[in-house]
């Protein structure tokens, strides 16, 4: 269920960025009210660029695709989990949040370098979400440890750092 | 060893065995073998639904399927069934009377033309070339491989529809004889690189030339977005209105004669922004420009996008004199299309073996390859190309909000016409040309952008979704020369603490919600 809300809430930062003012519509019945609030974390830019985020609200194949991805790993089966997530991209090819679940994935896999990139790969699809990136920049500081780029995992432990104090401000 | 093989199996097995794989007819370099086949083939029909007459004939054909071949000997083909027939009459298998009746019945042959043994013989020809670069031999000799592809059956079917149709219509508008026009096609899936369509040639023919893979033409103007990135990577020296010099050239070559490059109107323009060089596809500009960078600095911007191989450093590069195949071309436009993140195109998803396990999962991998804050400026003038620039035309047969990136590119006379473009998710390549190599009467954006407009049409495209970098950020609405006219933007995209220049801004009082109306 967890998951749930959190895909439901990333999903919604492309809706809540459709239009300045305008309330995001939720497609999909029966979406916890809760997953609107997110504040502060969204802000729509003045830029026509990043007004719209392709999907229009949780698409039920990809959360039905990212509960299967869940199980697999559950049971250790991690082929099938990244299998899962890529038929999801595939779906939603510039959802952040599932380009995270597969860097989280190949660091799981002791894919260190793919996790890194796909990582990177998640964060420069994100225009506002200092969480999401946060989570990215915790992937990316584990690969580079592992990788044994010590002053890499440092420099992103300070990039962590900087995105918490701006969050809290 | 005739013993032995009786004494093993039944004579129906050896039978079944024998007619499963004998050799009925050639369809170009490939085979026909086994009556099933071959009832395919010559009938276009499942070897269950043929005629008792048409069986006859497939049976003839054993004694010497090219001497009896139906289409080139349909004399001898006929006497020969009728034959069979005959033979079968007195087995008493049918009657004399049927006998009879029969050998009064034409051949009843198909075309053989629409005939391919796979319905997707240019996708196929992709999945067998991957298998061989990326698996070993022995696992592929093992039985009851099941191999899962990228092909979206129902996308490719409607895209080869979408082709025919266009084509024809372009034939038939220019006065051209049907048939002449030849075509290669690629959709990508952005993202992943896998290729969701693929189309060889006009007539998918199964042995034929797969234009995709094989045909290597000269890219024309497609080499210019790889050009202005290069000179983005770069911002101290380059922005989307840094300016740029369309005058002429004259460069020494090899033979002592100099090369003077012309614009495609003929026509130089002077000082003019690298926005306005790039979507109106200037010549002179980019020469300038892609010397000023270093032919080898392209190159390197060619190789990190997923070139492989020797490029020579001739200037004539920098107008696309280089030959590349729609596969390549598609391959260096993935990576351009995808944030600069390069996915290898592939056509295989999964292989697994008898049991269902997978010998070799085929993993989605990325790599970072092109610098992100120049490849979204330059993905930025794509989707301008087609608001303001050489493919506006799209702008007339899409709706506005329809956001789409895009570049035309046309070799000398008019030999090539290329189109690459994209929406959110897919990148589709285009070319059209003549296998002769013969000039046509098109460019870019009246050859090939058609039948890339006729396929995208043909599908549900997304509106293309740019998302920038922490590094871009993006001015305020603003007037710049453009075509000597002052066009207003609400906006334009600069990769920080480098803002565009402004020798071309112009003074324009209120500012353009909407580009198209510029051209109106």
């Amino acid at each position: 269920m967890r998951l749930i809300l959190l895909l439901i809430l990333f999903s919604l930062l492309g809706a809540c960025a459709t239009a300045p003012g305008e309330v995001p519509v939720e497609e999909r019945s029966g979406a916890t009210a809760g997953t609107h609030a997110m504040p502060g974390t969204m802000r729509s830019s003045s830029t026509p660029y990043n007004k719209e985020v392709p999907s229009t609200g949780p698409n039920a194949a990809v959360i039905a695709l990212l509960d299967a991805a869940d199980r697999d790993r559950a049971a250790g089966r991690n082929d099938s989990a990244a299998a899962s997530l890529e038929r999801a991209l595939r779906l939603e090819p510039k959802n952040a949040y599932l380009w995270y679940r597969l860097a989280a994935l190949r660091l799981e896999q002791k894919n260190w370098q793919q996790a890194f990139v796909l990582a990177n790969k998640s964060n420069s699809l994100i225009t506002d979400n200092t969480p999401l990136k946060i989570w990215n920049w915790e992937l990316i500081a584990e690969a580079k440890r592992q990788l044994g780029e010590a002053d890499a995992a440092r420099e992103a432990e300070a990039e962590i750092n900087r995105l918490r104090v701006m969050s809290e401000e | 060893m005739a013993l032995l093989l009786e004494r093993r199996y039944s004579k129906t097995e050896i039978l079944s065995a024998y007619i499963n794989e004998v050799y009925l007819g050639q369809n170009g370099a490939l085979g026909i073998h086994g009556f099933g086949t071959a009832a395919e083939f010559y009938f276009g029909k499942p070897l269950n639904e043929l005629a008792p007459e048409q069986l006859a004939l497939l049976v003839g054909l054993v004694r010497g399927a090219s001497y009896y071949n139906p289409w080139r000997h349909p004399d001898r083909a006929l006497a020969r069934r009728n034959l069979v027939l005959e033979q079968t009459a007195q087995q008493g298998y049918i009657s004399m009377d049927t006998a009879r009746h029969l050998e009064l019945q034409p051949l009843g042959l198909g075309d053989g033309q629409q005939w391919s043994l796979t319905p997707y013989p240019a996708f196929l020809q992709l999945v067998r070339r991957e298998l061989l670069q990326n698996y070993r031999m022995e696992d592929l000799r093992n039985e009851g491989l099941r191999i899962f592809t990228t092909l979206d059956p129902v996308r490719q079917d409607d895209i080869e529809q979408a082709v025919r149709r266009r084509l024809k219509q372009l034939e038939s508008q220019h006065g051209l004889q049907q048939g002449l026009l030849e075509t290669a096609t690629l959709v990508v899936d952005i993202s992943s690189g896998e290729i969701v369509a693929a189309i060889g040639g006009r007539r998918e023919e199964v042995t034929g030339f797969n234009r995709v893979l094989q045909a290597q033409r000269p890219i024309g103007s497609l080499i210019k977005p790889f050009i202005y990135l290069t000179a983005l990577s770069d911002p101290d020296s380059y922005n989307l209105l840094s300016e740029l010099n369309d005058t002429g050239v004259s460069l020494p070559q090899h033979d002592g004669a100099p090369w003077q490059p012309q614009n495609y109107e003929k026509q130089a323009h002077g000082r003019v922004s690298l926005l306005e060089a790039l979507t109106r596809s200037y010549n002179l500009a980019t020469v300038r420009l892609g010397l000023k960078l270093g032919l080898d600095r392209v190159i390197d911007t060619l190789h990190a996008a997923g070139l492989e191989g020797d490029i020579k450093p001739y200037p004539s590069l920098l107008l696309g004199a280089l030959e590349l195949s729609p596969f390549q071309v598609a391959q260096i436009y993935q990576t351009l299309a995808n944030g600069g993140y390069q996915a290898p195109l592939k056509a295989i998803r999964d292989v697994l073996d008898k049991d269902g396990k997978p010998l070799q999962r085929v993993e989605l991998e990325v790599q970072p390859s092109l610098p992100p804050a120049a490849d979204f400026l330059t993905e930025y003038l794509m989707t301008q190309v087609v608001d303001i620039g050489t493919a506006r035309q799209l702008r007339e047969v899409f709706p506005p909000d329809l956001r789409l990136a895009g570049k035309t590119g046309t070799t000398n006379d008019s030999r090539d016409s290329w189109f690459a473009g994209f929406d959110d998710h897919f990148l589709t390549v285009t070319w059209l040309g003549r296998d002769d190599n013969k000039p046509t009467p098109f460019t870019g954006a009246t050859g090939a952008m058609q039948l890339w407009s006729a396929i995208e049409q043909s599908g549900h495209p997304r509106s293309l979704n740019l998302v920038p970098s922490d590094l871009i950020q993006w001015t305020h609405a603003l007037g710049v020369r453009f075509e000597d006219q002052c066009l207003h933007l609400d906006t334009l995209p600069y990769i920080k603490g480098h803002p565009p220049d402004n020798g071309l801004v112009c003074d324009g009082g209120a500012s353009w919600t909407n580009p198209l109306k510029w051209f109106q």
